[in-house]
């Protein structure tokens, strides 16, 4: 309860003692049975004890209730009572005598019955942190003695009523958190005596309300978190000079901040952030001399952090992040001595820190990441500034090595290096950061070891050191921070085992080592303490043996939470067919270029949510079954370079998602189903190095988003299809070489003019080869094999001055059919160059 | 206010999480784009790098080589990020409807070899930033909107196999210099160019 709450209770008291001389027993028996037959509606609470009929003469003394000196209820006080119900059943008629209402904090429902406009002589009303819904009843404009009224922390919704502007009295109004809507401003006067409102956190759209420039004794103004849009009326800052704390954060306002924004020179909190507000900050701001809190994250300012912001000696927080600020930071930020809280994240701040910057002993927070900082972090900032809590200044070029005074910050709970260049190795000294919650370093350029101090921080839950080049062994000690939820160590030069206390680590969620050296074989108990893991990663070069029956026969089997597995470029062996259980949230699996063995079973067809199934690069052997035709939720599927046999079963066309298919380098048989044609998704298909035999099937052409083909090295027979001609998206690749197709080169090929790899050779093709191939433009440039896979097959490949010869010819043949006369050469050119190559002396032919 | 206090520790979380300025890049712009057919629901920015996110191709040091978004019915524009993919070699984003500008930052992109932008909505320059594309072999920008002249800057791509700026509302000249002596005038059909730049007699912004 605010100091001003508190003496308008006193203030009530006197004013009911003097009011009302004589008593009443009629009338306050009838305010008994009313109190009783609400309290009787309401579900029991023992708060309301003392409410019964026994003492029905003396309702005076029951607990809430105070009286008037002619022994009626003047005052209902039932806040933080843990009362629920509603107040429906209250019967205001009876209380002809309150003054004062107060049900701030219970569980009341319901809405506020239009009925409260019979306690006409009602001056404070407080329903705030109840669970009241429905609109605010118009009637409530009745109560026009009101000069306190909270409805905070509802579930309120509708319109403002505009009859509130019948509360010619009212000094307090507090209509936050609710679900308010925007009222027809123009209908509401001006409040002569508010000096308190809020509206913070409602629906308000639309401008400016307009009747908030002319309540003069304004001293606070709330309105953030709504919807409101345009400029701040000038008004505003011209006539609520008493104005002390304005916010206005997350709306969309726009515009320039008026200089007349100095003309609120009593303002101590000025809240602008998340708004649409333009140009510059004003340097003028500091003659707002008293303010402590000033906000104006997240819009548009650009240019300089003024450097008169250092004559705002008073100022506690100053929050300048996600704007285009681009200047230095100025070292007259330094003399505002009673900085707690300081971000200027999110710009393009260049420069080093100013040395002043170390007198701002009282910094809890600072936040400096995502700009354009450089320099050194030198010892004399941080052993000043011991009081952090959170240090972030990641994103930046800092450099130079990490103080070991990085160890006095023990209040730290966040410290955010990440993305520098910051050199030399992690301070011992950080293991006396007992607080932190977070500790990033990754992405600069440690090197040593991992200190073995940072078992010590037993309360971290995150730990990135990746992308560095840390070296030496992971310290077992890792094992000792009980509470680790994410831990990156990937990609450095770690090498060594991974610990088995990485075990202990049972609510890890992710974990990731790879790109290291780590070899040898994983902790043989690692997941079965975690059924919370959900990403894990290991792909190294080095890791071997199988996989640990913790991972694979417990976790894998049993974690029904395990969304991701990589394993992918290991060394890792041992038989997969059983080794998976059923994940049914399991939606990426990779473990690709292994050495495992065994068999695909058909339980992968009850993976019902599996979008990437690579599995390519091992040694996986037996059949494709037909119940992979029911993950039909698949984007890709790798099955490449194993040792799969038979068909390629028909059921695979039901998978209507997948994009990538690769089933290449096995030995699968039999015919392409034709139940490719209904893949009609499909980008990339790669089913060569098999031995398919029969015809292409033409229904590829359905297949019409196909950019790579790769049916290359079977034994596939006939014509090819003129339908592929029709895959006018083709790009990467067209590869039918190494089989046994034959006829002629379809002229509908002259169409694919994206292809930039395409390669019939290695068949019995026959006939001319169409002149519309000049169409394909985009061709890559590689003549060799190009003209390689054209030629002949049956005739030895031309060498040396022959084959350069036909080099020659070939390319100025070429370019004697581009499809535009102009881009052709002149026919005299051209004879010139025939007749100029044949000369025996010249030593260069003119190949390109 | 504490739920703003929430949300931002949330940000600071999981930018924590998220690793490499690729990544940052890719999902920036799939909150650029409206994905009517959900092809870029794999993008999760939680992941270690966007390497396993469909439609993303990297190579072995993890870095985005090509970016397979043709024909997936995607709108919105690009924006400055994609400057951040510097090891892209393929920029493959046709038959789309994103429209807005061409960020210049995709001169940035300095390994692309091929960039189709074709068919989709783009307007305003070709900005000449692509003058520093000196890998690109293949630059298709034909069916949008753009505007202005074909940037000089551009002769100097000697790599340059491919140039398609047909049906959009380009104005001025044709270069005739380096690559451009070999492109066929179909390349620039359907724009209000103004012929072959005749040098020394008529500005190459003529017409604009």
């Amino acid at each position: 309860m605010t100091t001003s709450h508190r003496a308008f209770i006193i203030f009530l008291h006197v004013f009911i003692l003097t009011s009302f001389p004589c008593k009443t027993a009629s009338s306050a028996r009838i305010e008994a049975e009313a109190l009783l037959r609400w309290k009787n509606s309401l579900p029991p609470s023992p708060s309301l004890n003392s409410w019964s009929l026994r003492y029905i003469k003396n309702p005076c003394r029951w607990t809430g209730i105070h009286c008037n000196a002619r022994g009626l209820v003047s005052e209902i006080d039932l806040s933080n009572a843990s009362l629920s119900g509603t107040i429906e059943n209250l019967d205001f008629n009876s209380f002809p005598h309150l003054t004062s209402l107060n049900l701030n904090g219970n569980s009341f429902n319901g809405s506020i019955p239009s009925g409260i406009d019979s306690l006409s002589r009602l001056v404070f009303l407080d329903l705030s942190n109840n669970l009241l819904a429905g609109s605010i009843p118009p009637e409530i404009g009745n109560l026009t003695e009101i000069r306190y009224i909270g409805l905070y922390n509802n579930y309120l919704e509708g319109e403002i009523p505009y009859q509130i502007g019948n509360f010619r009295k009212v000094e307090y109004l507090n209509f936050g958190s609710n679900f308010l809507k925007t009222p027809d401003w123009s209908r509401i006067p001006s409040f002569p005596l508010l000096k308190h409102l809020s509206f913070f956190y409602n629906e308000l759209r639309l401008g400016f309300p307009g009747f908030i420039s002319s309540c003069l004794n304004l001293t606070f103004l709330d309105l953030s978190v709504n919807h409101l849009t345009g400029p701040v009326p000038e008004s505003l800052f011209n006539n609520l000079e008493k104005l002390e704390y304005l916010n206005l954060t997350a709306n969309s306002f726009e515009g320039p901040l008026s200089a007349n924004l100095t003309k609120l020179s009593k303002l101590k909190d000025l809240w602008l952030g998340n708004n649409s507000f333009t140009v510059y900050i004003l340097d003028s701001i500091s003659l707002i001399s008293d303010l402590r809190i000033l906000e104006l994250f997240n819009n548009s300012f650009q240019g300089n952090i003024p450097a008169s912001l250092g004559r705002l000696r008073s100022l506690e927080r100053l929050d300048l992040s996600t704007n285009s600020l681009n200047s230095t930071i100025p070292s007259e930020i330094g003399r505002c001595t009673n900085l707690s809280y300081l971000a200027l994240a999110q710009n393009s701040v260049t420069g080093s820190l100013p040395l002043s910057l170390s007198n701002l002993t009282n910094l809890y927070e600072l936040g400096l990441s995502d700009n354009s900082l450089s320099g050194e972090i030198s010892s004399h900032f941080l052993s000043n500034w011991t009081k952090l809590t959170s240090l972030q200044i990641h994103n930046n070029t800092f450099t130079g090595e990490l103080p070991s005074e990085i160890g006095l910050l023990t209040n730290l709970s966040y410290l955010f290096l990440y993305k520098n260049a910051f050199s030399g190795s992690i301070p011992r000294s950080i293991g006396n950061l007992l607080n932190l919650l977070a500790l990033d370093l990754s992405t600069n350029h440690f090197s040593g070891e991992i200190p073995p101090t940072i078992g010590n921080l037993t309360h971290l839950l995150i730990l990135q050191l990746y992308s560095n080049n840390l070296i030496g062994t992971i310290p077992p000690v890792i094992g000792d921070l009980q509470w680790l939820k994410a831990l990156d160590l990937s990609t450095n030069r770690l090498s060594g085992q991974l610990p088995e206390s990485i075990s202990n680590l049972v609510h890890l969620t992710t974990l990731y080592v790879f790109t290291n050296n780590l070899s040898g074989i994983l902790p043989r108990e690692l997941g079965r303490n975690s059924y919370s893991s959900a990403r894990v990663s290991f792909s190294n070069k080095r890791f071997s043996g199988e996989l640990p029956p913790g991972l694979c026969s417990d976790c894998f089997k049993n974690c029904t939470s395990l969304t991701r597995v990589r394993l992918e470029g290991n060394h890792f062996s041992g038989n997969i067919s059983d080794a998976f259980g059923v994940h049914p949230k399991l939606k990426f699996l990779s473990v690709s270029r292994n050495q495992f063995t065994g068999q695909l079973t058909p339980k992968w067809g009850q993976y019902e949510q599996l979008t990437n199934f690579q599995m390519d690069h091992n040694r996986i052997s037996g059949v494709i079954p037909a119940e992979i035709g029911n993950l039909t939720q698949l984007h890709v599927l790798t099955l490449d370079s194993n040792e799969l046999i038979g068909e390629v079963p028909t059921e695979l066309g039901n998978l209507n998602q997948v994009f990538s298919l690769s089933l290449g380098n096995n030995q699968l048989n039999g015919e392409i189903p034709r139940s490719i044609g209904q893949l009609t998704s499909l980008q990339f298909l790669d089913l060569s190095r098999n031995k398919f035999t029969g015809n292409i099937p033409d229904v590829l052409e359905n297949c019409e988003g196909l950019q790579s083909l790769n049916l290359s090295n079977n034994f596939l027979l006939g014509d090819i299809p003129f339908e592929l001609g029709k895959l006018l998206r083709l790009q990467y690749f067209l590869d039918l070489s190494n089989n046994s197709l034959s006829g002629v080169i379809p002229l509908s090929f002259g169409k694919l003019n994206s292809l930039e790899n395409f390669n019939l050779s290695h068949n019995n093709l026959s006939g001319r080869i169409p002149s519309a191939l000049s169409g394909m433009i985009t061709l890559q440039n590689d003549p060799d094999t190009f003209l390689k896979d054209l030629l002949d097959q049956r005739l030895p490949l031309p060498t040396g001055q022959i084959a350069e010869e036909v080099v020659f010819v070939v390319t100025v043949a070429l370019s004697c059919t581009r499809s535009t006369p102009e881009s052709r050469p002149h026919m005299r050119y051209v004879a010139q160059q025939l007749s100029a190559n044949t000369q025996p002396y010249l030593p260069e032919p003119l190949d390109q | 206010m504490s739920f703003l206090s929430i949300l931002c520790f949330f940000l600071c979380f999981s930018s924590a999480l998220s690793t490499n300025s690729e990544g940052n890049a890719l999902h920036a712009l799939r909150t650029r784009l409206s994905d009517p057919n959900n092809v870029l629901q794999s993008w999760d920015p939680t992941l270690v790098n966007p390497c396993t996110w469909f439609h993303v191709t990297c190579d072995t040091s993890n870095h985005v080589v090509r970016l397979d978004l043709g024909n997936s019915n995607v709108s919105g524009t690009l924006g400055p990020e994609l400057g951040e993919l510097k090891h892209l070699q393929y920029l493959e984003l046709y038959r789309n409807n994103i429209g807005g500008k061409i960020p210049k930052e995709l001169g940035n992109l300095d390994k692309l070899i091929s960039m189709d932008l074709y068919g989709n909505k783009f307007e305003g320059k070709i900005p000449k930033s692509f003058a520093n594309l000196k890998s690109l072999r293949f630059l298709r920008l034909n069916d949008n909107k753009l505007t202005g002249s074909i940037p000089r800057e551009l002769t100097t791509l000697s790599n340059l196999k491919i140039f398609d700026v047909s049906h959009n509302d380009l104005c001025g000249t044709i270069p005739v210099d380096g690559p451009f002596a070999s492109f066929p005038m179909e390349s620039f059909a359907n724009n209000r160019l103004n012929g072959p730049e005749l040098k020394g007699l008529v500005s190459y912004d003529f017409g604009c």
